[in-house]
């Protein structure tokens, strides 16, 4: 016979409360490497700049979105703005690892 | 007829059909944070044009960024559907960071600024703050 867990109502809500903290608690951070050549690009992650073209590893904050947004732009230079989901940066790290974007030169 | 419910668990049922209702038949809305930059991260003067939107429409919304400083464009948009396309193009200023001329479509604009509109297409679950990289012709 299956036990049933009878909690006074207080208890309830506390409980509730806990498991809500605990899945808004888990984790939406990804250490991503990422390289741009020219090394003197500017690298934007949700369009704030995070750091220069040189390869870096970056902590990438998803919070409550489902797609982040990563830019390179350099002077000259043909920018790149690319969307990814966790699924894709998952995918990014398992098989190549680094970023790696090569920009081209304006014409 | 008589229902097997007792009333604490109609009014339940009844709140969550409400709430469930109003979910689905709301708009989800979310207020954008737009700048415009060139390839040497210079502010752009654009219009923002938003989702199928008319180009004098969004003129007359005042939905242009960068005309006098750096400051972004803080602008609500509606996402009747999944996806909304939004287009960032440059526009002429004069001195005092009028519009000089508001374009109707993104050659007109490459035409009148020499600068290439930026494109993308939004989701409501994407970052609020974007920015939108312009390329020379």
């Amino acid at each position: 016979m299956p036990t049933i867990l009878r909690l006074p109502p207080g208890s309830r809500h506390a409980l509730l409360a806990g498991l809500l903290a605990c899945a808004g608690c888990s984790s939406s951070t990804y250490k991503v490497g990422i390289a741009v050549d020219p090394p003197t690009a500017s690298v934007y992650v949700n369009g704030e700049r995070v750091g220069a073209g040189s390869r870096r590893v970056y902590e990438i904050d998803f919070g409550a979105n489902e797609r982040i947004c990563i830019q390179a732009v350099a002077s000259s230079h043909e920018p790149v703005t690319e969307m990814f989901t966790r699924q894709q940066i998952n995918d990014q790290i398992s098989k190549y690892g680094d970023f790696s974007w090569v920009l081209k030169q304006e014409k | 007829m008589p229902s097997h419910l007792t009333r604490p668990a109609r009014r339940a049922t009844a709140i969550a059909a409400s709430l469930l209702f109003a979910a689905c038949g709301s708009i989800p809305t979310r207020t954008l944070e737009i700048r415009a930059i060139d390839a040497d991260e210079r502010p752009v003067p654009c219009i923002v044009v938003v989702g199928g939107q008319e180009w004098s429409a969004a003129a007359k919304n005042q939905q242009f960024v960068h005309l006098k400083g750096d400051e972004p464009l803080r602008l609500p948009v509606a996402f009747e559907r999944s996806e909304v396309d939004i287009i960032v193009a440059a526009v002429p200023v004069d001195g005092q960071g009028q519009v000089r001329q508001v374009p109707r479509s993104r050659p007109e604009s490459t035409d009148m600024t020499g600068m290439l509109a930026d494109f993308r297409r939004v989701r409501v679950t994407d970052p609020e703050r974007m920015l939108f990289i312009l390329r020379r012709k």
